[in-house]
Protein backbone atom coordinates (compact mmCIF):
# COMPACT_ATOMS: atom_id res chain seq x y z
CA UNK A 1 0.00 0.00 0.00
CA UNK A 2 1.08 3.56 -0.55
CA UNK A 3 2.15 5.79 2.24
CA UNK A 4 -0.73 8.21 1.73
CA UNK A 5 -3.73 7.08 3.79
CA UNK A 6 -7.08 6.57 2.18
CA UNK A 7 -8.78 9.58 3.75
CA UNK A 8 -6.13 11.85 2.18
CA UNK A 9 -6.62 10.42 -1.29
CA UNK A 10 -10.40 10.58 -1.33
CA UNK A 11 -11.89 13.75 0.07
CA UNK A 12 -14.94 13.07 2.16
CA UNK A 13 -16.85 16.15 1.04
CA UNK A 14 -16.37 15.35 -2.64
CA UNK A 15 -17.43 11.78 -2.05
CA UNK A 16 -20.55 12.91 -0.22
CA UNK A 17 -21.38 15.35 -3.00
CA UNK A 18 -21.01 12.65 -5.63
CA UNK A 19 -23.19 10.29 -3.60
CA UNK A 20 -25.83 13.01 -3.15
CA UNK A 21 -25.87 13.76 -6.89
CA UNK A 22 -26.15 10.08 -7.69
CA UNK A 23 -29.02 9.66 -5.23
CA UNK A 24 -30.84 12.68 -6.69
CA UNK A 25 -30.32 11.39 -10.22
CA UNK A 26 -31.68 7.95 -9.28
CA UNK A 27 -34.67 9.51 -7.51
CA UNK A 28 -35.53 11.69 -10.50
CA UNK A 29 -35.04 8.78 -12.86
CA UNK A 30 -37.47 6.72 -10.79
CA UNK A 31 -40.06 9.46 -11.12
CA UNK A 32 -39.47 10.27 -14.77
CA UNK A 33 -39.29 6.73 -16.11
CA UNK A 34 -42.92 6.13 -15.29
CA UNK A 35 -44.03 8.75 -17.80
CA UNK A 36 -45.05 7.74 -21.27
CA UNK A 37 -44.86 3.99 -20.65
CA UNK A 38 -48.60 3.51 -20.71
CA UNK A 39 -49.07 5.71 -23.73
CA UNK A 40 -50.50 8.47 -21.63
CA UNK A 41 -49.63 11.76 -23.25
CA UNK A 42 -52.52 13.98 -22.21
CA UNK A 43 -50.68 17.26 -22.20
CA UNK A 44 -51.47 20.89 -22.81
CA UNK A 45 -50.89 20.38 -26.52
CA UNK A 46 -53.58 17.73 -26.82
CA UNK A 47 -56.04 19.81 -24.85
CA UNK A 48 -55.40 22.82 -27.09
CA UNK A 49 -55.67 20.73 -30.26
CA UNK A 50 -58.99 19.32 -29.10
CA UNK A 51 -60.55 22.76 -28.67
CA UNK A 52 -58.79 24.40 -31.63
CA UNK A 53 -62.02 24.61 -33.63
CA UNK A 54 -63.40 27.34 -31.38
CA UNK A 55 -60.86 29.83 -32.75
CA UNK A 56 -61.73 28.95 -36.38
CA UNK A 57 -58.03 29.16 -37.27
CA UNK A 58 -56.95 26.43 -39.66
CA UNK A 59 -53.38 26.57 -38.33
CA UNK A 60 -53.43 25.27 -34.77
CA UNK A 61 -50.02 26.75 -33.99
CA UNK A 62 -51.27 30.22 -34.81
CA UNK A 63 -54.28 29.89 -32.56
CA UNK A 64 -51.94 28.95 -29.71
CA UNK A 65 -49.43 31.70 -30.45
CA UNK A 66 -51.91 34.52 -30.94
CA UNK A 67 -54.98 33.51 -28.99
CA UNK A 68 -54.22 31.15 -26.11
CA UNK A 69 -50.66 32.36 -25.53
CA UNK A 70 -51.09 35.86 -26.91
CA UNK A 71 -49.65 37.45 -23.80
CA UNK A 72 -46.42 35.48 -24.30
CA UNK A 73 -46.26 36.77 -27.87
CA UNK A 74 -46.53 40.31 -26.53
CA UNK A 75 -43.59 39.54 -24.25
CA UNK A 76 -41.53 38.14 -27.13
CA UNK A 77 -42.17 41.21 -29.25
CA UNK A 78 -41.14 43.37 -26.29
CA UNK A 79 -37.91 41.40 -25.91
CA UNK A 80 -37.18 41.92 -29.59
CA UNK A 81 -37.88 45.63 -29.19
CA UNK A 82 -35.43 45.83 -26.28
CA UNK A 83 -32.80 44.00 -28.33
CA UNK A 84 -33.27 46.43 -31.23
CA UNK A 85 -33.01 49.37 -28.83
CA UNK A 86 -29.79 48.01 -27.34
CA UNK A 87 -28.24 47.46 -30.75
CA UNK A 88 -29.31 50.94 -31.81
CA UNK A 89 -27.67 52.45 -28.73
CA UNK A 90 -24.53 50.38 -29.19
CA UNK A 91 -23.97 51.20 -32.84
CA UNK A 92 -25.59 54.61 -32.98
CA UNK A 93 -23.49 55.97 -30.12
CA UNK A 94 -20.27 55.06 -31.90
CA UNK A 95 -21.47 56.57 -35.14
CA UNK A 96 -22.29 59.89 -33.54
CA UNK A 97 -18.96 60.17 -31.77
CA UNK A 98 -17.00 59.41 -34.93
CA UNK A 99 -19.16 61.38 -37.30
CA UNK A 100 -16.65 64.24 -37.52
CA UNK A 101 -13.97 61.93 -38.81
CA UNK A 102 -14.24 61.28 -42.53
CA UNK A 103 -15.24 57.67 -42.94
CA UNK A 104 -13.97 55.53 -45.79
CA UNK A 105 -16.64 55.29 -48.46
CA UNK A 106 -18.16 51.88 -49.04
CA UNK A 107 -17.10 50.10 -52.16
CA UNK A 108 -19.91 50.20 -54.71
CA UNK A 109 -21.92 46.97 -54.98
CA UNK A 110 -21.22 44.93 -58.04
CA UNK A 111 -23.53 44.54 -60.98
CA UNK A 112 -24.75 41.05 -60.12
CA UNK A 113 -25.83 42.15 -56.65
CA UNK A 114 -27.72 45.17 -58.00
CA UNK A 115 -29.50 43.22 -60.73
CA UNK A 116 -30.30 40.29 -58.48
CA UNK A 117 -31.75 42.47 -55.76
CA UNK A 118 -33.77 44.41 -58.31
CA UNK A 119 -35.32 41.07 -59.26
CA UNK A 120 -35.63 39.68 -55.74
CA UNK A 121 -36.88 42.69 -53.79
CA UNK A 122 -40.54 42.69 -54.94
CA UNK A 123 -40.69 38.90 -54.78
CA UNK A 124 -39.41 38.88 -51.21
CA UNK A 125 -41.83 41.62 -50.16
CA UNK A 126 -44.70 39.68 -51.74
CA UNK A 127 -43.63 36.46 -50.01
CA UNK A 128 -43.37 38.24 -46.67
CA UNK A 129 -46.80 39.81 -46.96
CA UNK A 130 -48.25 36.45 -48.03
CA UNK A 131 -46.69 34.65 -45.05
CA UNK A 132 -48.01 37.31 -42.66
CA UNK A 133 -51.54 37.42 -44.05
CA UNK A 134 -51.89 33.64 -44.33
CA UNK A 135 -50.59 33.05 -40.82
CA UNK A 136 -53.90 31.63 -39.65
CA UNK A 137 -54.22 29.31 -42.67
CA UNK A 138 -50.76 27.94 -43.41
CA UNK A 139 -47.45 27.65 -41.56
CA UNK A 140 -45.85 30.97 -40.89
CA UNK A 141 -47.13 34.19 -39.49
CA UNK A 142 -46.11 37.55 -38.20
CA UNK A 143 -42.63 36.68 -36.96
CA UNK A 144 -41.50 34.81 -40.05
CA UNK A 145 -43.07 37.19 -42.55
CA UNK A 146 -41.72 40.20 -40.70
CA UNK A 147 -38.20 38.82 -40.84
CA UNK A 148 -38.60 38.06 -44.57
CA UNK A 149 -39.67 41.66 -45.24
CA UNK A 150 -36.78 42.98 -43.17
CA UNK A 151 -34.39 40.74 -45.13
CA UNK A 152 -35.71 42.21 -48.38
CA UNK A 153 -35.00 45.73 -47.13
CA UNK A 154 -31.56 44.65 -45.94
CA UNK A 155 -30.68 43.37 -49.42
CA UNK A 156 -31.97 46.61 -50.89
CA UNK A 157 -29.76 48.59 -48.50
CA UNK A 158 -26.77 46.50 -49.51
CA UNK A 159 -27.36 46.91 -53.23
CA UNK A 160 -28.27 50.58 -53.20
CA UNK A 161 -26.03 52.72 -50.95
CA UNK A 162 -28.31 55.72 -51.42
CA UNK A 163 -31.27 53.80 -49.99
CA UNK A 164 -31.50 54.35 -46.26
CA UNK A 165 -34.25 53.67 -43.78
CA UNK A 166 -35.78 56.67 -42.07
CA UNK A 167 -35.40 55.91 -38.40
CA UNK A 168 -38.21 58.21 -37.35
CA UNK A 169 -40.63 56.54 -39.74
CA UNK A 170 -39.55 53.06 -38.64
CA UNK A 171 -39.99 54.00 -35.00
CA UNK A 172 -43.44 55.43 -35.69
CA UNK A 173 -44.48 52.27 -37.56
CA UNK A 174 -43.19 50.08 -34.77
CA UNK A 175 -44.84 52.00 -31.94
CA UNK A 176 -48.13 52.21 -33.84
CA UNK A 177 -48.24 48.46 -34.45
CA UNK A 178 -47.20 47.71 -30.87
CA UNK A 179 -49.90 50.00 -29.52
CA UNK A 180 -52.37 48.36 -31.88
CA UNK A 181 -51.48 44.96 -30.45
CA UNK A 182 -52.08 46.12 -26.87
CA UNK A 183 -55.25 47.93 -27.98
CA UNK A 184 -56.61 44.72 -29.50
CA UNK A 185 -55.87 42.92 -26.25
CA UNK A 186 -57.55 45.60 -24.17
CA UNK A 187 -60.59 45.61 -26.47
CA UNK A 188 -60.92 41.89 -25.92
CA UNK A 189 -60.57 42.48 -22.20
CA UNK A 190 -63.14 45.25 -22.01
CA UNK A 191 -65.86 43.88 -24.26
CA UNK A 192 -68.45 41.84 -22.41
CA UNK A 193 -68.51 38.98 -24.88
CA UNK A 194 -64.96 37.82 -24.31
CA UNK A 195 -63.69 39.57 -21.18
CA UNK A 196 -60.17 38.15 -21.55
CA UNK A 197 -56.98 39.81 -22.71
CA UNK A 198 -56.66 39.26 -26.49
CA UNK A 199 -60.09 37.67 -26.53
CA UNK A 200 -61.51 37.04 -29.98
CA UNK A 201 -64.23 39.67 -30.01
CA UNK A 202 -64.86 39.66 -33.76
CA UNK A 203 -67.28 37.06 -35.16
CA UNK A 204 -65.39 33.90 -36.05
CA UNK A 205 -67.82 31.19 -37.23
CA UNK A 206 -66.30 27.75 -37.55
CA UNK A 207 -67.87 27.27 -40.99
CA UNK A 208 -65.59 29.99 -42.35
CA UNK A 209 -62.47 28.07 -41.31
CA UNK A 210 -59.88 28.03 -44.06
CA UNK A 211 -60.88 31.28 -45.70
CA UNK A 212 -58.73 34.37 -45.73
CA UNK A 213 -61.27 36.41 -43.78
CA UNK A 214 -61.82 34.08 -40.87
CA UNK A 215 -60.73 33.51 -37.27
CA UNK A 216 -61.88 36.96 -36.21
CA UNK A 217 -59.15 39.02 -34.62
CA UNK A 218 -56.23 36.61 -35.17
CA UNK A 219 -55.17 37.83 -38.67
CA UNK A 220 -55.31 41.46 -37.51
CA UNK A 221 -53.08 40.78 -34.53
CA UNK A 222 -50.67 38.73 -36.63
CA UNK A 223 -50.43 41.50 -39.23
CA UNK A 224 -49.60 43.96 -36.44
CA UNK A 225 -46.98 41.55 -35.09
CA UNK A 226 -45.56 41.23 -38.62
CA UNK A 227 -45.23 45.00 -39.05
CA UNK A 228 -43.63 45.34 -35.62
CA UNK A 229 -41.15 42.50 -36.07
CA UNK A 230 -40.28 43.69 -39.59
CA UNK A 231 -39.64 47.23 -38.37
CA UNK A 232 -37.52 46.03 -35.45
CA UNK A 233 -35.34 43.65 -37.48
CA UNK A 234 -34.97 46.19 -40.28
CA UNK A 235 -33.87 48.76 -37.69
CA UNK A 236 -31.27 46.28 -36.39
CA UNK A 237 -29.94 45.69 -39.92
CA UNK A 238 -29.96 49.40 -40.67
CA UNK A 239 -28.02 50.21 -37.51
CA UNK A 240 -25.38 47.61 -38.29
CA UNK A 241 -25.01 48.83 -41.87
CA UNK A 242 -24.92 52.53 -41.16
CA UNK A 243 -22.05 52.32 -38.76
CA UNK A 244 -19.64 51.89 -41.63
CA UNK A 245 -21.67 53.66 -44.28
CA UNK A 246 -21.90 57.36 -44.91
CA UNK A 247 -24.32 59.40 -42.87
CA UNK A 248 -27.40 59.84 -44.96
CA UNK A 249 -29.41 63.06 -45.10
CA UNK A 250 -32.41 61.26 -43.66
CA UNK A 251 -30.43 60.11 -40.66
CA UNK A 252 -28.77 63.48 -40.17
CA UNK A 253 -32.15 65.15 -40.26
CA UNK A 254 -33.14 63.22 -37.15
CA UNK A 255 -29.98 63.89 -35.23
CA UNK A 256 -28.82 67.30 -36.40
CA UNK A 257 -30.26 69.10 -33.39
CA UNK A 258 -28.58 66.91 -30.80
CA UNK B 1 -37.46 6.79 -46.38
CA UNK B 2 -37.98 9.50 -43.79
CA UNK B 3 -35.34 7.94 -41.59
CA UNK B 4 -32.86 7.87 -44.45
CA UNK B 5 -33.60 11.52 -45.21
CA UNK B 6 -33.12 12.38 -41.55
CA UNK B 7 -29.76 10.58 -41.53
CA UNK B 8 -28.70 12.45 -44.67
CA UNK B 9 -29.68 15.73 -43.05
CA UNK B 10 -27.70 14.80 -39.94
CA UNK B 11 -24.64 14.14 -42.11
CA UNK B 12 -25.28 17.47 -43.87
CA UNK B 13 -25.44 19.34 -40.56
CA UNK B 14 -22.32 17.69 -39.18
CA UNK B 15 -20.45 18.51 -42.40
CA UNK B 16 -21.59 22.13 -42.16
CA UNK B 17 -20.48 22.33 -38.53
CA UNK B 18 -17.14 20.80 -39.53
CA UNK B 19 -16.69 23.47 -42.20
CA UNK B 20 -17.62 26.18 -39.72
CA UNK B 21 -15.06 25.00 -37.18
CA UNK B 22 -12.10 24.09 -39.36
CA UNK B 23 -12.14 26.82 -41.99
CA UNK B 24 -9.63 29.61 -41.55
CA UNK B 25 -11.61 31.85 -43.86
CA UNK B 26 -14.36 33.33 -41.67
CA UNK B 27 -16.61 33.94 -44.66
CA UNK B 28 -16.68 30.22 -45.39
CA UNK B 29 -17.22 29.55 -41.69
CA UNK B 30 -20.39 31.62 -41.85
CA UNK B 31 -21.45 29.65 -44.92
CA UNK B 32 -20.91 26.43 -42.97
CA UNK B 33 -23.02 27.73 -40.08
CA UNK B 34 -25.72 28.63 -42.56
CA UNK B 35 -25.60 25.07 -43.90
CA UNK B 36 -26.20 23.76 -40.37
CA UNK B 37 -29.30 25.94 -40.10
CA UNK B 38 -30.46 24.75 -43.51
CA UNK B 39 -30.17 21.15 -42.32
CA UNK B 40 -32.13 22.08 -39.20
CA UNK B 41 -34.88 23.43 -41.45
CA UNK B 42 -35.17 20.01 -43.07
CA UNK B 43 -35.13 18.27 -39.70
CA UNK B 44 -37.92 20.44 -38.34
CA UNK B 45 -39.92 19.76 -41.48
CA UNK B 46 -39.44 16.02 -41.05
CA UNK B 47 -40.57 16.35 -37.44
CA UNK B 48 -43.85 17.82 -38.76
CA UNK B 49 -43.19 21.29 -37.43
CA UNK B 50 -43.43 23.51 -40.53
CA UNK B 51 -43.91 26.65 -38.45
CA UNK B 52 -40.61 26.14 -36.66
CA UNK B 53 -38.98 25.21 -39.97
CA UNK B 54 -40.13 28.49 -41.51
CA UNK B 55 -38.85 30.43 -38.49
CA UNK B 56 -35.50 28.67 -38.72
CA UNK B 57 -35.30 29.41 -42.44
CA UNK B 58 -36.05 33.09 -41.94
CA UNK B 59 -33.96 33.72 -38.83
CA UNK B 60 -31.29 31.01 -38.74
CA UNK B 61 -30.41 30.82 -42.41
CA UNK B 62 -31.03 34.40 -43.52
CA UNK B 63 -31.01 36.91 -40.67
CA UNK B 64 -28.43 35.22 -38.45
CA UNK B 65 -26.01 34.75 -41.33
CA UNK B 66 -26.48 38.39 -42.32
CA UNK B 67 -25.58 39.57 -38.83
CA UNK B 68 -22.48 37.34 -38.82
CA UNK B 69 -21.54 38.57 -42.31
CA UNK B 70 -21.67 42.15 -41.08
CA UNK B 71 -19.24 41.16 -38.35
CA UNK B 72 -16.96 39.47 -40.90
CA UNK B 73 -17.06 42.58 -43.06
CA UNK B 74 -16.02 44.80 -40.18
CA UNK B 75 -13.40 42.55 -38.59
CA UNK B 76 -11.82 40.99 -41.64
CA UNK B 77 -11.97 37.55 -43.20
CA UNK B 78 -8.81 36.08 -41.72
CA UNK B 79 -8.97 34.19 -38.47
CA UNK B 80 -6.52 35.41 -35.89
CA UNK B 81 -3.89 32.70 -35.64
CA UNK B 82 -2.97 33.56 -32.06
CA UNK B 83 -6.41 32.55 -30.91
CA UNK B 84 -6.07 29.01 -32.18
Amino acid sequence: MTAVPLRKRVRVKTLLLVLLCGWLFAAHLGVLLQYGLDGQSASVGDALLARNAETASANAVTSVVVSYRGFDTLGEVTVLFLAATGIGLFFGGHGRAESHRPEPPMSPPNEMMVTGVRLLFPVLILLGVYVVLHGHLSPGGGFQGGVIIATAFFLRMLADPAFRLRHARIGLLESLSGSGFVLMGLLGLSLAGTATFLGNFLPHPVTEMGRLLSAGVIPIIYALVGVKVGAEVAAIFGDMLERRGQQSPGLLGDESDT
Amino acid sequence: MTGLLALLLFAWMIAGAWIAITQDDLLQSVVGLSLVSLGAVGQFFLLQAPDVALTEAAIGVAAGSFVLLMGVRQLGRDEDKELK
